[in-house]
């Protein structure tokens, strides 16, 4: 977690450093994203859909969609982007935050024991977060393509009873919660309309 | 500019050179493990004697013998219960035998499994018993597993809950730390021959048990054995021999005139108990995987059936077995339940536990249409003893007194609560 804060300071930096920069004109954008997230051993994809409004070198927006790394979530936050320079080829640095819904496909369920612990496990809601830089292909209008890297992080929980056994008789029914936090350096794809 | 330019390359150099070693999952586990306490054998045996009666809080497996009930608590001891009015039945004494979860009772002693031996225990007088003998490692079944292998002198008696936190890495097939269970013990029963020549009377068991006793002999099935001891001289049993069974997953035994009804999780197989030292397998009925109470008379066998358990399976149901060809027992009819557990039969009239759904009383005189009489609900029943109008029934909440010398207007008549 140090490192993560110590990566995202070094982007506000950046971003207060070129704060002044932009004169356009405000208008509202909206994005589709494609994304592979690369982990802990593990490739998985991501698409996303965002929108906003951007001024003055800022973009301020939300977005979602589909978070298939590990576990099937489906991201929810606020988007803030600052761009820096002029013209079609910009370059620019992103900050996304929000909650990371659970939503497992049927066999990422846990299916528990016998009897009174018979059942699928539960998922809580955790934490989205995604931070980065990218590089803009836009056309004259600001839209185009868009390529960025960045490094996320989403946490979930799961909860499910499981009987002790082997141990106090008769046997004790106890809960056990698993919270995973997943970190993934991104490499990302877009089009801006 | 140009320094500027530099000086956003190298943050952003750094950001990613941070960042990219950042790629571990993590997974935070939060769960309970049960540690154990340790005494040893003199410390265990010392203990086992009996006190004042304390409140009933994990009841197990009963046995009746005169006007007292003794109800196992599970793992801890034997509570005893004068229901000489079954309307006011009193709790008058705690026997603490440690490991204890089978029993039976004959002549004026008590037998119980204290985890791997059989302790013998004079009950002449319920509030100052004498502990006469120890069996050592009759029970060799009754170990703990997963690291706990017991040492020879030392007896788990308790378990200290600890709830644990462990974080660590989040692998695609996380192992978890989840105990199984392998401890199988030996238990209780019901009504064989209820004495032997010297007068001595058994104590009647329900039909959960895994200790049952036909004239003087006990008999107890653990996992895939039968083991026999001989009770001539009741103060100190001996151990005769072991007869390991064709298969495991048994559960219960029912001794009938000289015959022994073993009930495991995929049938029932019938003994002849006529060498009483000597059971030999006569024939099995075979069913599908649950768990199985099992009860006889001299023409038919009654077996329930359960499921959404430990026991797996998917049947939920009493099945009637004709026994009068004891070679080539073969079912008579199915009857579907709820969850049934034990079973008790007096005269015509059948008493089921039927889990959640109370105890349900049954006109079985005629077996190929079992009729129910009566279901007394609001009680979630776990195992019953019929005596002769009054069933002692055992149930989540406490231990019931039932009166069915009527059956159509039969009726809670007492009750000793259970405390948690």
């Amino acid at each position: 977690m140090k490192n993560i804060y110590m990566g995202m300071m070094a982007l506000l930096i950046v971003a207060i450093l070129n704060a002044q920069q932009s004169k356009q004109k405000g208008n509202v954008f909206v994005s589709a994203q494609a994304a592979l997230l690369n982990g802990d051993d593990h490739v998985n994809g991501q698409i996303l859909l965002t929108g906003g409004y951007q001024l003055k070198g800022w973009f301020i927006g939300g977005g979602t969609g589909f978070d298939y790394y590990k576990y099937r979530t489906i991201p929810a936050f606020a988007d803030v982007k600052k761009y820096f320079g002029k013209g079609d080829r910009q370059f620019f640095i992103y900050a996304n935050g929000g909650s990371n819904i659970a939503w497992p496909t049927l066999n990422q369920y846990r299916r528990v024991g016998w009897g009174a612990v018979d059942g699928l496990s539960q998922f809580k809601n955790g934490i989205y977060t995604d931070v980065g830089f990218g590089y803009t292909l836009f056309n004259s209008k600001k839209r185009g393509f868009f390529t960025a890297a960045g490094y996320s992080t989403k946490t979930l929980s799961e909860t499910y009873n499981e009987q002790i056994w082997g141990g106090p008789n008769p046997p004790i029914i106890t809960k056990r919660t698993l919270e995973y936090t997943m970190n993934r350096v991104i490499i990302r794809v877009g089009y801006r309309f | 500019m140009r320094y500027k330019l530099v000086f956003q390359t190298c943050f952003i150099s750094l950001a990613v050179a941070l960042l990219a070693g950042c790629t571990k999952d993590t997974v935070t586990e939060s769960y309970t493990i049960f540690k154990p306490v340790y005494k040893t054998k003199a410390e265990v045996r010392a203990n086992a004697k009996s006190g004042p009666a304390v409140a009933v809080s994990n009841p197990g497996k009963l046995f009746v013998k005169g006007n007292y009930v003794f109800l196992n608590e599970l793992d801890k001891g034997v509570h005893i219960i004068d229901f000489s009015n079954p309307s006011l039945p009193r709790n008058i004494a705690f026997v603490n035998i440690p490991g204890c979860i089978d029993l039976a009772v004959r002549g004026n002693y008590l037998y119980a499994d204290c985890y791997t031996d059989l302790v013998t225990i004079d009950i002449t007088d319920p509030q100052h018993v004498v502990v006469k003998q120890f069996l050592e490692g009759v029970f060799p079944y009754r170990m703990y597993s997963n690291g706990f292998v017991l040492d020879t002198n030392l007896i788990i008696t308790e378990w200290v809950r600890v709830d644990t936190v462990v974080k660590r890495r989040m692998g695609d097939n996380p192992f978890y730390n989840i105990r199984v269970d392998f401890l199988v013990s030996a238990n209780m029963n019901a009504g064989g021959p209820s004495s032997n020549n010297m007068g001595v009377t058994n104590g009647i068991g329900g039909s959960m048990a895994r200790f049952g006793l036909m004239g003087d002999r006990l008999y107890t099935v653990s996992w895939n054995d039968l083991k026999v001891f001989n009770t001539s001289n009741t103060a100190t049993p001996a151990y005769v021999k072991t007869i390991q069974l064709n298969q495991g997953n048994i559960e219960t035994i029912f001794p009938y005139k000289d015959k022994l009804f073993i009930g495991s999780q995929s049938g029932m197989f019938i003994y002849n108990a006529a060498n009483a030292d000597n059971p030999v397998q006569l024939s099995q009925f075979a069913h599908a995987r649950a768990c199985d109470p099992v009860i006889a008379d001299d023409k038919y066998a009654y077996i329930t059936l359960r499921s959404n358990n430990s026991c797996a399976g998917f049947l939920n149901q009493m099945d009637v077995v004709d026994i009068g060809t004891l070679t080539s027992p073969s079912l008579i009819k199915s009857y579907p339940l709820s969850g049934p557990l034990g079973l008790s039969k007096d005269g015509n009239l059948l008493l089921v536990c039927d889990g959640k759904e109370g105890l349900k009383i049954f006109d079985a005189t005629n077996a190929f249409n079992v009729t129910l009489l009566k279901q007394i609900t609001g009680i979630e029943t776990y195992d019953v003893i019929a005596l002769n109008g009054l069933a002692i029934t055992v149930a989540k909440d406490g231990l019931y007194f039932i009166n069915y010398s009527n059956p159509a207007t039969a009726s809670v008549v007492g009750k000793v609560s259970i405390v948690k």
